[in-house]
């Protein structure tokens, strides 16, 4: 005995689309003779209206006040989080300083008269380096001043005040911490 | 979506917590529906709706204006609950023994609740025999009447995926009403069910 085949009748239950008028025929002709795609339509039909009828479920009253009360909790974890992040990177860094510190100072503590003589030494090096450094510059100002017309010197002090001003306005607005409105 | 929405959806994308309350309560009632449907569970219903809003306020800045509110707002919802399910695949929670959620301010009389309670049980019952991902598409589909193209961009699924989707899980559906139904041709129904339908 060969089965019917239900599997088109099937589709076309299931079939949003709209069926034309011989698709319709047939599918309801088929429904008359098939107890199973009967049944199948029917279940269709039941479920479809079902679902369609079923309530929205509401949540529990003060729901609202539930999130703010989250949203706060959920503010104070992460300021938290924040924090210890910061304490462990400000310890991390303070035992670096400390231990690079003592690197530095054992020697001084070894042989202090050796050290104090390498300062000395480091110290009139580098006084004697900015000595030269100035004095170069200065013999370019002189040059500069003299090229430079009073007008143009005036273009340039107007373009350096209008950067500082830039920069110190973009340096307000990134700073500045976000603002929120509860 | 009027004015005073638009208008609150502005002030929350600053990061106005009471514009974004507005908006809680405006849509608390789908969001959690749809939890509830998804998750089978008043408490955990809750917690995703919660969840979901949460997110939702954090991302707010990236949220585009031009896209329904409501259709983001319930993708952020499945997306939750999908994850939720897989988290918790693992355990065997029986349906029975879930709690209802609190219907009393909807169904006054006693005979009410009861009906409603039934009517929640027959819905569940019919939406367990679904993946995650068909159960959102359904409850998109019967209770907010999203079109394919919504359930799609709520979902991220293709418009035939869509389709494909919503039609297993219908036939699904029909199929465990069926067994649900103390009648004559329940073994024909199921072998035909089964048998006839390979492409499922």
């Amino acid at each position: 005995m060969v089965k019917p085949n239900h599997q088109p009748f099937e589709n076309w239950l299931l079939s949003e689309g709209a069926l034309t008028q011989e698709e319709s025929q047939t599918l309801q002709e088929h429904l008359n003779d098939c107890e199973t795609c009967r049944m199948l339509s029917e279940a269709l039909r039941d479920v479809d209206r079902e679902l369609r009828t079923a309530s929205v479920l509401s949540p529990a009253p003060g729901f609202v006040s539930r999130w703010q009360a989250r949203l706060e909790a959920d503010r104070l974890r992460l300021y938290r989080r924040q924090t210890f992040f910061i304490m462990i990177l400000s310890i991390g860094g303070a035992m670096f300083l400390l231990t690079w510190l003592a690197i530095v100072l054992y020697p001084l503590i070894q042989s202090p008269m050796v050290v104090l003589l390498a300062v000395v030494y480091e110290l009139t090096s580098t006084l004697t380096f900015a000595t030269a450094i100035g004095e170069a510059l200065m013999t370019v100002l002189r040059t500069v001043v003299g090229v430079i017309p009073p007008t143009q010197w005036a273009a340039i002090w107007t373009a350096l005040a209008g950067l500082g001003a830039l920069w110190f306005i973009a340096l307000q607005r990134l700073t500045r911490p976000r603002r929120i409105i509860v | 979506m009027n004015d005073t929405e638009s208008s609150w959806l502005a002030q929350a994308q600053k990061g106005d917590v009471e514009a974004f309350s507005r908006l809680i309560e405006t849509y608390q009632r789908p969001v959690y529906n749809l939890c509830y449907r998804m998750l089978n569970d008043a408490g955990d219903a809750e917690d995703a709706a919660q969840e979901t809003f949460l997110r939702a306020y954090k991302s707010m800045k990236r949220y585009d204006q031009s896209r329904p509110f409501p259709t983001w707002l319930l993708s952020i919802a499945a997306h939750y609950c999908i994850d939720q399910i897989r988290k918790r695949r693992m355990a065997i929670v029986s349906t029975e023994d879930l709690p209802y959620p609190d219907l009393s301010d909807d169904a006054p009389g006693p005979e009410s609740v009861v009906s409603r309670k039934e009517e929640q049980q027959r819905v569940r019952v019919l939406l367990d025999t679904l993946s995650p991902t068909d159960r959102a598409a359904v409850v998109m589909y019967y209770w907010y009447d999203f079109s394919y193209e919504e359930i799609g961009e709520a979902l991220s699924l293709t418009l035939s995926a869509v389709k494909s989707r919503l039609h297993r899980a219908r036939l699904s559906m029909a199929q465990e009403w069926i067994d649900q139904q103390p009648q004559a041709g329940l073994a024909e129904r199921k072998q035909h069910g089964k048998a006839q339908s390979p492409a499922f």
